[in-house]
């Protein structure tokens, strides 16, 4: 006697209607494109508030006429053009000792030893403010240009990121710098449905 | 949050127990903790373990005391057990005679949850009113079968149930998947049994688990198979096994 189908008399639907407990959703992608985040020194501040908030702005420009990418999509875009035009020498980095950067002050010291109440230096007077940060998930390969560049211009890293960025829109802005929608590839998953 | 994992299948002799406890204690051995509720009147989920049967489930069914005092400890760490014995088929029939709510079984193990990070429950080959209450406590349904004919045939007939609780009595529960169990590619049958599991159920079907002495020896010596040999084949796929539910739940 042939064998018989174990499953032939049954219908199919009993099986399929039944959910199937799927993998959790890992978090790889995020831990092997983590986001680089780069301190930016007071003076800097105000020019890296302007810039973010204009990157968000083209992303969200881009999104209107149909074209969807992220504030980090542009700004990956924008260091990337920065950084070739380093590495071309189309850029030039001419760093000079920035006065805003070190101050001189005096401190009260009595030579009879006798202590001195000091006033709040403008230092301490910060130390309350919250620093500030740009982060974008960029390639890891940017950030470790950036980062030889600040070590060669004994820059803080910040600061390059706002000044290749700033470059950058303003190639931009000027029209020297067009960004073009790219297709990128997706997963897909079908799923069935039924009435 | 506390996940239930029921291991269920209305066929008897398909490795539902070994299967409970392996994983208990597989998850045990991962740090997370463990309790098992025997819900198969047998009670050989602590003879298993090498403790004593005992009418706890009962207890727990029908008693109305704090639940902890029917928790007993597995002699392994991280690892706690309801333990059942035939009593538990009269709490089924006081279960079924008092027409209780389908949440009976989860309304009575609720105040555990607390302590644990999984409750896993075993259950007797039959559908006899325990059974479905403890399927709908579930969030998540493990099947284990039989690489033979009978088995698979068994199949359906808890893929219906899950399909009954799911359409009448609104059970939220997902499939974990389907184990094949007691597998042995030297036999035409089973290489067979297995091939139609695969076609039916695809991405479902968990990676099989061979048959194995060692299996055996361990429900006799009272030990899991982690604490026989955990070098051996079926250690190694339980493992795997585990790492599978990890990832799923």
């Amino acid at each position: 006697m042939p064998r018989r189908a174990a499953f032939s008399s049954q219908p199919t639907d009993t099986i399929t209607m039944i959910p199937v407990a799927k993998n959790k959703q890992t978090r790889d992608w995020e831990k092997n494109n983590r986001a680089h985040s780069y301190y930016i020194p007071r003076h800097h501040e105000d020019q890296a508030i302007i810039i973010r908030d204009e990157i968000v702005g083209i992303s969200d420009g881009l999104s209107q006429s149909a074209v969807w990418a992220t504030a980090t999509d542009v700004a990956v875009a924008f260091m990337e053009r920065a950084l070739f035009k380093v590495e071309k020498g189309a850029i030039v980095l001419d760093t000079r000792l920035d006065p805003a950067y070190k101050k001189t002050g005096l401190i009260c010291v009595d030579i009879e030893g006798e202590s001195i109440p000091q006033m709040i230096t403008q230092k301490e007077k910060n130390a309350t403010r919250k620093k500030f940060f740009l982060a974008y998930r960029w390639p890891s390969e940017f950030d470790k240009k950036i980062k030889t560049i600040a070590k060669q211009h004994h820059l803080q890293t910040g600061e390059v990121v706002v000044m290749l960025l700033s470059t950058a829109l303003d190639a931009y802005k000027n029209g020297n710098l067009r960004l073009i929608p790219q297709s990128v590839t997706v997963r897909q998953t079908v799923a069935g449905a039924w009435k | 949050m506390t996940k239930i994992i029921a291991i269920t299948n209305q066929k008897g002799g398909v490795g539902k127990t070994t299967t409970a406890i392996t994983i208990a204690h597989g998850l045990s051995l991962r740090g997370r903790n463990v309790l098992l509720v025997d819900f198969d009147p047998q009670g050989q989920c602590a003879t298993a373990l090498g403790i004593n049967p005992e009418p706890c489930v009962f207890n727990l069914l029908i008693n109305h005391q704090a639940p902890a005092l029917w928790v007993r400890e597995s002699g392994r760490s991280n690892l706690c057990l309801i333990p059942s014995d035939r009593t538990t088929a009269t709490a089924q029939a006081v279960i079924n005679a008092e027409g209780r709510s389908f949440s009976a079984v989860l309304e009575a193990v609720k105040p555990l949850m607390r302590g644990y990070d999984f409750l896993i429950f075993d259950t007797a080959p039959s559908a006899g009113g325990l059974q479905e209450r403890a399927i709908w406590a579930a969030d998540l349904v493990l099947i284990p079968t039989a690489t033979e004919f009978l088995s698979s045939d068994g199949l359906t007939q808890i893929m219906s149930t899950l399909t009954q609780l799911r359409e009448t009595r609104n059970w939220k529960g997902k499939l974990l998947g389907v184990l094949p169990t007691f597998y042995d590619e030297q036999t035409k049958e089973s290489k067979s049994s297995f091939g139609e599991l695969q076609n039916k159920f695809e991405k479902s079907l968990l990676a099989p688990i061979h048959r194995a002495t060692i299996l055996r020896e361990c429900a006799a010596e009272g030990i899991t198979v982690f604490e026989k040999d955990s070098a051996s084949r079926a250690s190694k796929e339980y493992e795997k096994l585990v790492t599978i539910l990890l990832k799923k739940i």
